[in-house]
């Protein structure tokens, strides 16, 4: 509740013209001057004297600006909240006007994580006894021994529970076989599980499919070796980092060098004998880690660790990008974009409103235009979730592949008219056979809009 | 109802050992802040004792009345004078019905089913409330700094703790704490100031100003003139007197002691400067900084540590034990060493952001220079430049964090489907409030 909302409620419990009415002034009656005493004089000591007071007594208040706004009348009422499953009334203030729906049960939502019925888990995994093999617990060694269900179903609620936040869930792992187990080990199973199960129940023809179990794709010995990584990363002393970054400069100096060289040759090459080197351009680290990225983006055997928050890949380029980094999976932000905790090597967290993706800048002001035709402000989404924010990128990407194939009909028709104008006046056959040229040129262009379409529709299934 | 705020007239009871703070949700400070201590003077027609509660239920001389204090370790350890203490508050502070307002309540990460399941009871049977809801006092400090994933500092009365907290869940298998906390820094004041030393030839008399009953105007470190009333020093039980002992300590440390932003030295603490206190007696005194800033050494200095070993324990809850474990008296290490050993402790994936959230709250944080040396002896101990402090400015954010944070959440519009109410406590039993309120 705001102060503007309490002045309104208290401003309608005050009844309309009851603003108190200044009192008038009562005028000093004028006095004669006593005989004997010169006006002048009299003016100065006697009751005419000008006081400060008179001065002072009336001031000018501003004038109260006129709002506009109508009287809201507000009421202390009784409310449902439909999130709730029993009877609970609370009562809060509220606009007269406003009835219906709870406002805040919409954000209610349920993160919707993956369940299953015992049919299911024993289709997968068969029947397996309740009870563990004591033997077997002494033999190996305790996180490798197998799971039961009981401990699966533990760790299914427990992921209902919290809502994936494996921190928390081993945090308070009390599974009823009394196993501790590494935190990599509890997610292995909870995606392991999960995959077979959607394995399992999502037809053959679904064509999603592929793509949604490689969601649930969790290779344990990667994340193990990630977090090795990151924790000799962490560990490192304050004059090895120091070191890094010093060397980190170093490179970028000489690449610099390297690449200022490369130029001078070639502005040198094309003055002197007025032809392109053909040496090419020396291959500078930038290019590198750029298609090394792309590679990495497209090959669907790349480490997917879902769950583990920090190894999503991002959009912005990763400036320092040390050699062993795409194998532990780690991913620097651009500092530009996140700038807490960036320095320590370790992505922090960031808003998710700051992941809002932009449209392309060949296409951005028609697509700004075409949302605004929508009446869809990407600068003000409400809440900036995981499912809102895929939908405005997928929106935004249609949005630029619609404008880019407007573009090419727009030449198409264009190439048409002119063709057109071109053949009026010109003998029969000459036009047929124009036409049919024609006809070849735009299926020509047909097939690289598809392909277009089909180039977004690839990235698409990337982010 | 800007910021997802939606009122309900919730109602927020922090209890903490030191004092019981209890206001109304959406508001940054309590209504009422009184000890946690209450006295009790035993009737003799009815051979009954009457409680007497808060700030003018302690603070008076009364013949004979004992005092106590119900809490331990943050936990509710004794029951008689809870309902005293509520009854205070609701009817004779907030002047409320109870009926008509949801009530949440702060407990500290350790403590154990059977108490938060005795208060709620309490609450629903005898205050006839519609709603409670139950949240970890930690949590509520990081709530209170904005954060959701933070590294809790707080330095309370009885005990210091460090609690990762992360989306607002607090990792319990990690919290460390010891029993070294204000009440700690007040023994060791207490022994400062009646210790003599050079300037001071005799040990000062920390008499309370209920027990003066005249006292003459003297000059600087004279030896005070002053008359106690026979009567009351006659009646007054031990218990209370030796509180209000303590209430002068924790005066003379609000307003003269603090931290030394630096490792101690006494030409670096006594380039602090000195300050004027003036004690109940009539005696005026000018402390060094050297003598001001030594007794807050026990926080960060095991030497300093090593000497108060010797003061023995506080009590510890024994019929409800918490859970979890406390660092005994004998092993207690120095704040910076306790923050990094819980950060050691905690998942890779976490440690950084934590590492760049450290909230501190609590009595002790509203020392002078506390933040500065801690942040100090951390960086040096660490060697790690990533530690970010977020440390409330607002004095009494720091004071009252956890009914901060337990004010902003239960006025939140999507808390409200979270409260456990009478209905579902009839249905469920008080196994719910474990279900609802992780
Ligand atoms: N401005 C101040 N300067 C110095 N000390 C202070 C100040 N304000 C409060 N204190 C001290 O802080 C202590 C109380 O701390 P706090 O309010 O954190 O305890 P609590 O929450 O009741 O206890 P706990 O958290 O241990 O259960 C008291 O000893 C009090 O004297
Ligand atoms: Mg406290």
């Amino acid at each position: 509740m705001t102060s503007a909302d309490v002045r309104e409620i208290v401003s309608s419990l005050v009844p309309p013209g009851s603003t108190p009415v200044p009192r008038k002034a009562v005028a000093p009656s004028a006095t004669r001057k006593p005989e004997g005493i010169s006006r002048e004089l009299y003016n100065l000591i006697g009751n005419a004297a000008p006081t400060l007071v008179a001065q002072v007594s009336r001031p000018k208040f501003k004038a109260r600006p006129d709002l506009g706004r109508a009287r809201v009348k507000w009421e202390f009422r009784e409310f449902d909240n439909p999130a709730r499953k029993d009877h609970l009334k609370l009562h809060h203030w509220q606009r007269a006007t406003d009835t219906g729906n709870y406002r805040f049960a919409r954000y209610n939502i349920d993160s919707a994580p993956i369940s299953y019925i015992d049919e299911e888990y024993e289709a997968v995994y068969g029947t397996i006894p309740a009870e563990i093999d004591i033997s077997l617990l002494a033999s190996t060694s305790k996180e490798d021994t197998p799971w039961t269900k009981e401990d699966t179903d533990y760790l299914f609620r427990l992921v209902r529970e919290y809502d994936q936040r494996f921190i928390v869930i081993i945090d308070r792992w009390a599974p009823p076989s009394g196993i501790d187990r590494p935190i990599e080990e509890l997610k292995s199973r909870y995606y392991g599980v999960a995959r077979s199960i959607l394995e399992r129940r999502l037809p053959e023809d679904d064509p999603n499919k592929a793509q949604t179990l490689a969601g649930f794709n969790f290779d344990k010995q990667q994340e193990r070796k990630r977090r090795d990584y990151v924790v000799a990363l962490f560990n490192r002393e304050p004059e090895a980092i120091e070191e890094e970054e010093a060397l980190y400069i170093e490179v970028k100096r000489l690449e610099q060098n390297e690449r200022r060289f490369t130029k001078d040759r070639e502005d040198l090459l094309r003055m002197l004998a007025g032809v392109e080197s053909g040496l090419g351009t020396l291959k500078v680290g930038d290019e590198d880690t750029k298609k090394k990225k792309k590679n990495g983006e497209t090959s669907a055997d790349s480490p997917a660790t879902p769950g583990g928050g920090s190894t999503k890949k991002s959009k912005a380029e990763a400036k320092y990008v040390p050699a062993d980094d795409p194998t532990n999976c780690i991913v620097r932000y651009d500092p530009a974009t996140v700038s807490v905790g960036s320095k320590s090597g370790v992505p922090s967290i960031f808003m998710r409103s700051s992941r809002i993706p932009v449209p392309k800048p060949s296409v951005a002001t028609h697509v700004t235009q075409l949302l605004a035709e929508l009446q869809i402000s990407p600068n003000t989404l409400v809440m900036p979730t995981k499912v809102n924010v895929e939908k405005l990128e997928s929106l935004l990407n249609t949005a630029g592949i619609l404008i880019e194939m407007k573009r090419s009909v727009d030449r198409l028709d264009q190439e048409i008219r002119v063709l057109k104008a071109r053949h009026k006046g010109e003998n029969v056959e000459e036009v047929e056979m124009e036409h049919g040229e024609d006809k070849g040129k735009a299926v020509a262009s047909r097939k690289r809009s598809m392909s277009i379409i089909s180039n977004a529709a690839n990235k698409r299934q990337r982010v | 109802m800007a910021y997802g705020g939606d009122e309900v007239n919730a109602i927020v009871l922090d209890m903490g050992t030191y004092s019981t703070r209890i206001g109304y949700a959406g508001e940054d400070l309590p209504k009422v802040n009184m000890p946690a201590t209450y006295g009790s003077v035993l009737d003799p027609d009815t051979g009954l004792f009457k409680h007497y509660v808060g700030d003018e239920g302690v603070n008076i001389y009364r013949p004979k009345m004992r005092l106590s204090n119900p809490m331990r370790e943050g936990m509710i350890y004794e029951w008689n004078a809870v309902e005293d203490v509520l009854n205070y508050a609701f009817h004779s502070q907030l002047r409320c019905n109870t009926a008509d307002h949801p009530i949440l309540f702060t407990e500290p990460p350790w403590n154990n089913k059977w108490n938060r399941e005795h208060l709620a009871e309490i609450l629903f049977e005898k205050y006839q409330i519609p709603a409670t809801f139950v949240v970890n006092n930690a949590v509520c400090s990081a709530f209170s700094a904005g954060k959701g994933t933070a590294l809790v500092v707080d330095v309370g009365q009885d005990i210091s703790s460090v609690t990762p907290v992360v989306d607002g869940y607090a990792l319990t298998k990690s919290i460390q704490r010891q029993p070294i906390g204000m009440s700690l820094l007040t023994n060791t004041a207490y022994m400062t100031l009646t210790t003599p030393t050079l300037e001071r030839v005799d040990a000062i008399e920390l008499h309370s100003h209920q027990l003066i009953s005249s006292k003459k105007p003297m000059g600087y470190n004279a030896k005070p003139i002053y008359t106690l009333r026979q009567d009351r020093l006659l009646n007054a039980d031990q218990s209370w007197r030796n509180q209000m002992s303590r209430r002068v300590v924790e005066d003379w440390i609000e307003v003269c002691s603090g931290a030394l932003e630096t490792t101690f030295t006494v030409e670096e603490a006594d380039k602090k400067g000195t300050k004027f206190y003036e004690f109940p007696t009539g005696y005026q005194a000018i402390f060094k900084g050297s003598e001001r800033l030594h007794p807050a050494e026990i926080f960060f200095n095991s030497s300093a540590l090593n000497r108060i070993r010797s003061y023995g324990p506080p009590p510890i809850a024994e019929n409800h034990p918490s859970q979890g474990r406390m660092i005994p008296l004998q092993e207690a290490l120095p704040l910076q060493n306790l923050i990094a050993h819980a950060l050691d402790l905690q998942d890779i994936d976490v440690r950084s952001s934590l590492m760049q959230n450290v909230v501190l709250v609590g009595g002790g944080s509203m020392l002078p220079g506390f933040q500065e040396r801690l942040l100090f002896e951390v960086s040096n101990l660490t060697r790690n430049k990533n530690y970010k402090f977020h440390i409330p400015t607002v004095p009494w954010e720091r004071r009252f964090s956890s009914f901060l944070g337990g004010s902003i959440l239960a006025s939140l519009g999507t808390f409200h489907q979270l409260w456990v109410s009478r209905e579902e406590w009839n249905e469920f039993g008080p196994d719910i409030l474990a279900q609802r309120c992780k």
